[in-house]
């Protein structure tokens, strides 16, 4: 397990972005059947997902997220040295979209900028980074952008997959502060259960084709092809049981809180029921389970961050909250981080006007290459 | 056996599968083929696996749990734990 501490850095602020369409459970129903949808609702607790269209990516999200966020942090960008961006549904594989999202930013040329290619996990190992790259003096202020539009990954035909993952975007902001609370994280890997979240085509393994795009029923009767999303539940379940309440209470030990010491226990939103088990058999009381996954489904890197500007905002106002974050699924990875939030800014969430924003990104004015322009008026041939 | 390691009699753990299956009490003997009753889908299979952990702080691979193949399979996982 690698176990880590930080000094003198400060969490300063944090901001999400989810597209304007909703998707319902209802919606689900039509394809699903109601009874079937309802046992499932039941289960995950998710009732709504948000929902890009064709032509807006996580990159979007994220940085509707990051330009307000940096508005009501009022801060130079000249001042950012550090982008970092986490998500599995980049804009291109090559090149990084840290370096795209760099560019629609505006900031200065004195700035590292990198991906990070982790999902469930993602956003604490985000955190993990920023902080230590500020602690170390390798960066001053380290913007982190984290999501995913992963509902685009599942195959609509598939029961087990379609009415749990919605998109979002989040951005966080770390800066240098000598009186700021340590940090404490712990990280993990096992990776064993690679084929248990996968995407079996698309990258170099095998090559997307016609082959790969065709989909099949499996034995359950869900359809999926090669290039979309295979979940196996119980896998993930299993090993959720077996690694998280370790991470958790151990991260609690390193940093010598009590259980209720603890202020919120905002974990990775994937399912409800998986996450109701897991706090009783941690004991961790429920109204201290931070959720948001109801409104928003599964946003996989951009949960955790959502569910914070979700849920508390008021309570990160009013002083000092201890919180515990656990991210854990995809890899299989893990990761978690005890943090001491002391006011930091929690912008209101961004609702993406998405017809405006496809209209700008097909106009002449737009970051995209010249190839991927489609004008909003052109018949698709 | 530790002394303190919960053992639960055979219609007691039957109940329980019942209930996540949402079966009348008594409604399973143990001969039943998963694959035949309605309700084992890939949820109550997490339900399986949170009702082990929660009652004996149990758990399994996924290999030992697919090779299940019946009520009597599901329950022999647990051994000396639900006593025949």
């Amino acid at each position: 397990m690698s176990r880590s501490y930080v000094d003198a850095v400060r969490l300063a602020g944090v901001a999400s972005a989810v597209p304007d369409r909703v998707a319902t459970a209802d919606e689900d129903a039509t394809v699903f059947g109601g009874v079937e949808m309802a046992k499932i609702a039941k289960s995950t607790g998710i009732r709504s997902r948000r929902i890009a269209p064709d032509g807006i990516c996580t990159s979007d999200l994220c940085l509707a997220a990051a330009e307000r966020l940096l508005g009501d942090l009022a801060w130079d960008r000249d001042s950012i040295d550090t982008l970092i961006f986490v998500s599995q549904t980049p804009d291109y594989f090559l090149p990084s979209t840290s370096c795209s999202l760099h560019g629609r930013l505006g900031l200065s040329n004195q700035c590292a900028a990198f991906d990070v290619n982790l999902g469930c996990s993602g956003y604490a190992y985000g955190v993990w980074l920023a902080s230590h790259l500020v602690a170390s003096g390798a960066s001053r202020r380290a913007l982190l952008l984290a999501g995913d539009t992963g509902a685009r990954n599942v195959n609509p035909l598939d029961r087990s997959a379609r009415p749990l993952f919605g998109d979002a975007g989040a951005a966080t902001a770390f800066e240098r502060q000598p009186s700021a609370e340590r940090m404490f994280f712990r990280l993990g890997t096992d990776g064993s259960g690679q084929n248990h979240l996968i995407v079996p085509a698309g990258g170099y393994r095998m090559r997307p084709s016609r082959q790969t795009a065709q989909s099949h029923p499996d034995a359950d009767g869900n359809v999926r092809s090669l290039d979309q999303l295979y979940m196996n539940g119980a896998e993930i379940f299993l090993f959720t049981l077996a690694e998280v309440p370790g991470l958790v209470r151990g991260t609690l030990e390193d940093a010598a809180w009590a259980m209720d010491d603890v202020d919120a226990f905002v974990f990775h939103q994937a399912n409800r029921f998986m996450l109701t088990h897991l706090a009783k058999s941690m004991k961790v009381p429920l109204e201290k389970l931070t959720l948001a996954l109801e409104e928003f489904g599964n946003t996989s890197s951009a949960s955790i961050p959502l569910a914070i500007t979700a849920r508390l905002a008021e309570r990160f106002a009013s002083g000092p909250a201890k919180v515990l974050l656990a991210g854990y699924g995809v890899g299989f990875s893990w990761a978690a981080a005890a943090i001491t939030f002391d006011r930091p800014v929690v912008s209101e969430i961004v609702v993406v006007d998405t017809a405006r924003l496809l209209e700008r990104l097909a106009s002449s004015e737009s970051h995209l290459p010249e190839c991927l322009r489609t004008p909003a008026n052109e018949p698709v041939g | 056996m530790h002394a303190n390691a919960p053992v639960l009699r055979k219609a007691e753990f039957l109940n329980k599968l019942e209930a996540i299956l949402e079966l009348d009490e008594a409604a399973l003997t143990g001969e039943e083929e998963l694959a035949g009753l309605p309700s084992w889908d890939s949820l109550t299979l997490m339900g399986f696996i949170a009702m082990v952990d929660e009652t004996f702080g149990a758990r399994f691979s996924g290999k030992q749990i697919m090779a299940c193949k019946t009520v009597d399979d599901l329950m022999n996982l647990l051994g000396d734990r639900v006593a025949a």
